[in-house]
């Protein structure tokens, strides 16, 4: 779905710029066909870029769970997922554990050759519940005025863990 | 229960196993995965006494289509659907399901499992299948909010050049209304050619060309085509907001 191509060194750019929220959550996440869901509009500090954020909670099963950044190119057609922040909702094919929190994110491999642009995953300990993971997703993105809306996700640091990405 | 996941098990030539997500809750760990390396979502329990066993994704196929793509519209609610019922397959709130006995579990979990990444990859609809249901929903909005101007589709004003074709003629105007939806630059540009024909041929006519994203196309098709359009709708919502009012100003 990728026809834009980018660097890991562009990925990286992109998920740590400064961002700021164009378009805020709603104040509460909706319920809508069995999963909790809000989402929220960024663009980069420098107005370069766009981005939508989505997070989901499933109804039935609140482990699963997926907070993402999508940057959307301004000038090509279509939208590649950047990043997203998943609970323990099973295995992945890369690593056949149940029960683990992970982190898909993209690169350049994947994008070069056709395959879902954030395919490759990795098991994380940087949280251990959406509103950890919300936390979590707001630093790595580096969005600078959350506090507004996010009052409160951002002081959650029980047990600060340096991140280990292969 | 046991019996139902020993003989999916065995069935499964002991390649699957279970996980008890909830009490009587079992997700299926099998190597079927979506194509970002996940894997589909698959839960089983039992439903009563009647026998039968509830294959279930708990929600998590819609979740996971909406990161990217929303079944917003009534198109894609129609091809939703459309991809449950050949599936076999019940939705409520949000979660598919199909209800399932023992002997035809296993091909039932297979079936599930397929119509699941089916779904799954509704998103590609986005970018692919949607354009070319442009034309499917000018032709609803054609058909259904300008029945009054009689709509005639797939007109030839010169009938011996079967190549300019106009997409629908209304009536009930001083000269004929020729109508060309316009989804990209080819498109735009033998409406242009087309116009410029029947022009050339003394063809009474006003041309109104609907686009699907009028900042889409090139620089030089917007000019061209621009020239020689009488009137143009910059996309479907905008012919939709805008297209009756204009018809009923041009009949007046």
């Amino acid at each position: 779905m990728d026809d834009l191509l980018l660097s890991d060194q562009e990925i990286e750019k992109l998920i740590g710029c400064s961002k700021r929220i164009v378009e805020p959550p709603k104040k509460e996440m909706q319920l809508v066909n069995g999963n909790w869901r809000n989402d929220m509009k960024l663009y980069s500090d420098d107005g370069e870029y766009d981005f939508t954020v989505f997070m989901r909670k499933n109804e039935d099963f609140e482990e699963n769970f997926s907070i993402g950044l999508i940057y959307n190119p301004r000038d090509i057609r279509g939208e590649i997922p950047l990043l997203r922040c998943n609970g323990p909702h099973g295995p992945h094919a890369l690593f056949d554990h149940h029960d683990r929190f992970h982190i898909h994110k993209a690169n350049q491999e994947n994008l070069a050759s056709g395959m879902r642009a954030e395919r490759t995953a990795y098991i994380t300990k940087e949280y251990a519940s959406f509103q950890d993971a919300l936390g979590y997703f707001i630093k790595k993105c580096n969005i600078i005025d959350s506090g507004k809306y996010f009052a409160g996700v951002l002081q959650r640091e029980l047990f600060p863990i340096q991140e280990t990405e292969p | 229960m046991k019996e139902y996941l020993d003989a999916l098990k065995s069935q499964f030539n002991e390649r699957i196993r279970f996980v008890e997500k909830r009490p009587g809750i079992f997700q299926l760990i099998a190597p079927f995965y979506h194509e970002d390396g996940d894997m589909l979502e698959i839960y089983l329990e039992g439903i009563g006494e009647n026998g039968k066993i509830r294959v279930s994704d708990h929600g998590m196929t819609i979740m996971r289509l909406s990161y990217e793509y929303d079944i917003d519209t009534p198109n894609k609610r129609r091809i939703f659907e459309k991809m449950l019922t050949e599936n076999r397959l019940l939705e409520k709130d949000g979660r598919l399901f199909l209800e399932a006995d023992l002997n035809i579990l296993y091909s039932s979990v297979l079936q599930f499992a397929q119509a699941v990444a089916k779904i799954s990859n509704m998103k590609l609809y986005k970018r692919e299948v949607i354009k070319s249901l442009f034309y499917e929903l000018l032709d609803e909005f054609v058909t259904e909010q300008l029945v009054q101007y009689q709509p005639e589709p797939k007109v030839l004003p010169i009938p011996e050049r079967d190549d300019l074709e106009v997409d629908y003629s209304f009536k009930g105007f001083p000269r004929p209304l020729y109508l060309f939806g316009v989804k990209d630059d080819t498109k735009a540009r033998l409406t242009t050619i087309s116009c410029l024909e029947f022009h050339r041929a003394n063809i009474p006519f006003k041309s109104v060309a609907v686009h699907e994203d009028f900042e889409a196309l090139s620089k030089k098709d917007r000019k061209r085509v621009t020239s020689a359009i009488d009137k143009q709708f910059v996309d479907l919502d905008d012919f939709k907001t805008h297209g009756e009012h204009y018809f009923q100003r041009e009949a007046a």
